[in-house]
C-alpha cells in the first residue's frame, strides 16, 4: 500500500526524521507487529507503534482489569475494572489511531496459540511477566525466523535486546533456565516500564523502516536510579537448546 | 551490605601479590534482595566468576543464595540463569584466568515484563 496524502499529513513530522522518510513510513504502514501482553511494557509500546502508523498490531493479553494494573497499564481505565483488558487496549488504540488495523487475542501466549500469533507478524515484541511465556515466544520466533525485540524491567532497572534468529543470541542463550523464586508480582513504577517500552518501540521502528543501528548482539541495561545506560556485548551459547548452532539448516519453517 | 563487606574485609589475608581486587555489582532482583549494591572481593589471581560465589555470598541472606547460586558436585557456583558481565561483556562463569585486577563483575538475574 502506498502512502496517501492523509498519511503524509498525519506522519509529516516523523517523515522529517533522517533515514525514516516517505519510504520508511510506507514500510511501517505495510508492517505487522505482535505484542504479547499489553500491560506496563506492552501498553505504552503499542501506543507508540500505533501513533507512529504501524499498519497492523496483533495484541495478546488475557485477564480482566484490576486496580493494581492502573499504575502502569496505561491502556486500562477505571471504567474498565473487572472487564477484559484486551477490550480496553483495542478501544484506546483505536481512539488514538483509527487508521491502523488491530487484531486482538484475549489470551496470553500459550503452546496452543503461539504458532498462529507469531506467523502473522513481521516483528514480535516480548512484554510478558512470566519466563515460561517469554521462552515459549523466543522458541517460536527462532523456529519461524522472526525478529524479536525483548524488553524487560525490574524495579528501577530495565533491559532490552533485539534478537534476529541466525544472527544474534536468542533469549535462551542469555537465560537458559527459568530463575527460581520468580514472583508474578514485582516492584514497578509505570515510568520505568514505559521507558523500556518506548526504547523497544524505537528498536522496532528502526528495524521495520530500515534505519539506525539495532541492539543486536547487545544488551542495553538502564538504571533509573543513576540514569546510567550500559551496552553489554552478548554472546550466542553454542549449547543453546533453542537456537543450537543457530544456523538455518537446523531450523525449519513450521508447516502452514 | 555493610555487614557483609566487613565480614569480607576481616577475612582478607595480608596483601598478597597473587590476589586481585574485583568489584561485584548486583543487578535486578539480586540488587533488591541485597542491602548493598556492590561488594569488593580480594580473590586469588586467575579465579573464575564461579569461584567468587562462595566468598560473595558468605553471610548473605538465603533469598540471595537462591537467586544467585546453585550447587554442582557439592561446589557452590553461579546459577545458570544468572548472566555474568565483566566490564561491558558477558563472561563464561566457569572460565579461569579472565578476571584482572580492578575488574568490575556484574551479576544479572533475569528480568521480565512490567
Ligand atoms: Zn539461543
Amino acid at each position: 500500500m502506498e502512502l496517501t496524502d492523509r498519511d503524509r499529513a498525519i506522519y509529516e513530522w516523523q517523515i522529517w526524521v533522517n533515514g525514516l522518510g516517505d519510504a520508511g513510513q510506507q514500510k511501517l504502514k505495510n508492517s505487522t507487529a505482535l505484542i504479547t501482553r499489553v500491560g506496563g511494557l506492552g501498553g505504552p509500546l503499542a501506543q507508540s507503534l500505533a501513533a507512529a502508523g504501524l499498519g497492523k498490531l496483533i495484541l495478546a493479553h488475557g485477564g480482566n482489569t484490576k486496580h493494581s494494573d492502573l499504575n502502569r497499564q496505561i491502556l486500562q481505565t477505571h471504567d474498565q475494572l473487572g472487564k477484559p483488558r484486551i477490550e480496553s487496549c483495542r478501544r484506546r488504540l483505536m481512539e488514538l489511531n483509527p487508521q491502523i488495523e488491530i487484531e486482538t487475542c484475549g489470551e496470553n501466549v500459550t503452546e496452543a496459540n503461539v504458532r498462529g500469533l507469531v506467523s502473522g507478524a513481521d516483528l514480535v515484541f516480548d512484554c510478558a511477566p512470566l519466563f515460561e511465556e517469554r521462552l515459549l515466544l523466543n522458541r517460536e520466533c527462532v523456529r519461524q525466523q522472526k525478529p524479536l525485540v525483548d524488553a524487560a524491567m525490574f524495579e528501577m532497572e530495565g533491559q532490552l535486546t533485539t534478537i534476529i534468529p541466525g544472527q544474534t543470541p536468542c533469549l535462551a542463550c542469555l537465560y537458559p533456565e527459568i530463575p527460581p523464586g520468580w514472583k508474578r508480582e514485582f516492584p514497578v513504577i509505570g515510568a520505568v516500564s514505559a521507558t523500556m517500552a518506548n526504547l523497544a518501540a524505537l528498536e522496532g521502528l528502526k528495524l521495520l523502516a530500515g534505519f539506525g543501528e539495532l541492539l543486536t548482539n547487545t544488551l542495553l541495561i538502564f538504571d533509573a536510579r543513576s540514569m546510567d545506560f550500559r551496552k553489554i556485548a552478548i554472546q550466542h551459547r553454542p549449547d543453546c537448546v533453542v537456537c543450537g548452532s543457530c544456523r538455518p539448516p537446523g531450523i525449519q519453517e513450521p508447516p502452514s | 551490605m555493610p555487614a557483609l563487606q566487613a565480614f569480607h574485609d576481616s577475612q582478607r589475608p595480608l596483601a598478597s601479590i597473587f590476589q586481585v581486587k574485583i568489584t561485584v555489582q548486583l543487578l535486578g532482583q539480586a540488587r533488591q534482595l541485597s542491602p548493598t549494591e556492590q561488594v569488593i572481593l580480594h580473590v586469588e589471581e586467575g579465579a573464575s566468576v564461579d569461584e567468587l560465589v562462595p566468598q560473595l555470598l558468605a553471610g548473605a541472606p538465603d533469598s540471595l543464595h537462591l537467586i544467585l547460586s546453585e550447587r554442582s558436585n557439592e561446589v557452590q557456583q553461579l546459577r545458570r540463569s544468572v548472566m555474568a558481565i565483566r566490564n561491558n561483556e558477558t563472561i563464561e562463569p566457569s572460565a579461569r584466568d579472565l578476571l584482572k585486577d580492578g575488574d568490575e563483575v556484574s551479576l544479572l538475574p533475569p528480568m521480565s515484563g512490567g
